[in-house]
């Protein structure tokens, strides 16, 4: 199974996903709706439905990370339950604690989201090389 | 915990569907086969305990950085395409 994907900054996000599989440290949070933060398509809000006051800022990699090419197997799309042509989305989960400077990406475990089922994971790439905490504004910050 | 010795081409079954092979031992060193329904997620274990801790970090972003964030979104300096070049545009404010 193939399927499409994209690191471009995502064009039809859907308004709540469900996510398929635990977030790892957050198993019991699983439909969060998405805010678009900003203008550009570039980042967004991941709203806990069950918590409210929990949160996820997350981004289009593209504009940060023009290579980040995730290569996503057909197991890890499987959880998805999308098949083939469907178009599957992927967002970085980003950290940052005092300001634009020390604001950091997981390139490691992106979220992949099947834009037309609402359905989503946060996947643990293959590639161990990834960074957990690659700096979003270049590495001098 | 249980404990099982197993040897180099042995194998054990936990539940109905997932298979741990021993494949190779080398030193220290333990190379493992799994086989597992693709529902099942299987991780090195500090690998997912890194992920666990980067998330509970990022739930923790302040909403002043975060608004910062989206300020150097809606600069110019980000528009020019500097960002995607992969430079740093120390300039921004």
């Amino acid at each position: 199974m193939t399927s499409t994907m994209s690191s471009e900054r995502p064009t039809v996000l859907p308004d709540q996903i469900a996510f398929t599989a635990p977030i790892p440290g957050f198993a019991d949070e699983r439909e969060f709706s998405i805010t678009a933060l900003d203008a550009h398509g570039v980042l967004y809000v991941l709203r806990s439905r069950r918590t409210p006051g929990l949160r996820f800022v997350v981004a289009a990699p593209g504009r940060f990370f023009p290579d980040y090419r995730p290569a996503l197997l057909p197991a890890d799309v499987a959880a998805l339950g999308v098949t083939d042509g469907d178009e599957v989305l992927v967002l970085v989960v980003v950290t940052v604690t005092n300001g634009i400077a020390d604001a950091t990406a997981n390139l490691l475990a992106p979220i992949v989201i099947a834009a037309g089922r609402g359905t989503a994971v946060q996947l643990v790439l293959a590639d161990a090389d990834l960074p957990l905490r690659a700096p979003l504004l270049g590495a001098a910050g | 915990m249980l404990i099982l010795t197993r040897r180099v081409g042995e194998s054990i079954v936990v539940g109905d569907d997932i298979v741990l092979t021993v494949f190779e031992v080398r030193g220290d060193a333990v190379r493992i086969g799994i086989e597992a329904p693709r529902s099942v997620r299987v991780n090195r274990k500090e690998v997912y305990e890194e992920i666990q801790r980067s998330n509970e970090q990022a739930v923790s972003s302040s909403d002043d950085a975060l608004d910062a964030l989206r300020g150097a979104l809606d600069s110019d300096a980000l528009d020019s395409g500097v960002l995607e070049s992969g430079a740093v545009d120390s300039e921004r404010d």
